[in-house]
């Protein structure tokens, strides 16, 4: 936790912040310069120090796989990502060191001009949809109806994977599907070539089907 | 239609309300610290959006009511102030006035006396 020095940053402005608010509130002495100039840090410099140091630290953490899985409905996606043992496109990647704790983010960040920011709206409709629709469930119930919103972006597996490499071209499949593959009509992650990323899910949509086909 | 006294009537309120006005401040930004330290300590989805949202909003209302204190305090005192100069350059109008020799009734000086 206190590896980060944002936080740290944050977490002294404001025990500090803290401090000078409570000798006020006892002492509440008059409204002298001296009052002013201790509010000013209390109210002022000190908190506002926490709000940008602790939204930076907010920031690194909404990354962080830990954060994704937090959210019960999520906890087999990130299982399955931790698991060493799991074959499943999402856990290869996931063991990847550049990958790391912040697996989900690499996959499922918007990497266009405005990164961040979308992704951090596209996350606040997760919130949403997790507050009104998936709160309730339970895992099971949940999973067969979590689905990816739009079709997994080709462009996010070439930011590692640039389709240039002699042995990515070696392949048969990634010879012939070249150009679909980087215009995006074929997707890496489809069934027939690497994905699904997270079959668990895969399963249990196919089960859903099934079970509603079969009333 | 605004009351031509109604800023006035503002800074004397605020001037009366002060000490309450910043505690209340004072408690508003601990209760956004509260916040914030929380989605530090707990960095999940709640805590989280709760300090960016909640927290920041409260810790702004608290910082706008500690200037607003500021500004009708320097304001009181610079009305003061200037009431205390007015009161002074009138009492010193009043004392020089009572000091000089009424002008109207003294006699013009005789012409005849001077050479």
């Amino acid at each position: 936790m206190f590896s980060d020095p944002f936080l740290v940053f944050a977490l002294g402005c404001a025990a500090l912040s803290v401090g000078l608010l409570i000798g006020y509130l006892i002492v509440r002495p008059k409204l002298s310069s001296a009052t002013k100039l201790v509010l000013l840090f209390g109210i002022g410099v000190l908190p506002i120090g926490t709000a940008a140091n602790g939204n930076v630290a907010g920031y690194h953490a909404t990354k962080t796989r830990t954060f994704c899985s937090s959210c019960h409905v999520m906890t087999p996606f990130g299982d399955d990502v931790a698991n060493p043992h799991s074959t499943s496109l999402a856990a290869r990647h996931g063991r990847n060191e550049e990958f790391g704790g912040e697996a989900c983010y690499m996959c499922h960040a918007d990497y266009g001009m405005f990164e961040t920011v979308v992704t951090k709206i596209g996350g606040m409709r997760h919130v949403y949809e997790y507050a009104l629709h998936f709160h309730q469930l339970s895992v099971d119930e949940a999973l067969p109806k979590i689905h990816i919103r739009n079709p997994f972006p080709n462009a996010t597996c070439m930011r590692c994977h640039s389709t240039e490499a002699p042995g990515w071209r070696r392949v048969g499949d990634h010879r012939s599907l070249l150009d679909q593959a980087r215009g995006g009509s074929v997707s890496c992650a489809s069934s027939g070539c690497h994905g699904p990323a997270h079959p668990f899910a895969q399963v249990a949509h196919l089960k859903a089907e099934q079970a509603g086909g079969a009333k | 239609m605004i009351e031509p006294r109604a800023p006035r009537n503002v800074i004397g309120f605020v001037a009366r309300w002060s000490r309450r006005l910043l505690a209340l401040a004072a408690i508003l930004t601990l209760i956004g610290l509260g916040l914030m330290v929380w989605s530090m300590a707990q960095p999940t989805p709640m805590p989280v959006i709760l300090a960016m949202s909640v927290g920041q909003g409260l810790g702004i209302l608290a910082f706008l009511l500690f200037g607003g204190v500021v500004l009708v305090d320097q304001l009181r005192k610079q009305r003061e102030a200037g009431a205390r100069d007015v009161e002074l350059s009138s009492g010193v109008a009043r004392e020089s006035a009572s000091a000089r020799p009424p002008v109207a009734s003294s006699p013009p000086p005789s012409r005849e006396a001077l050479p």
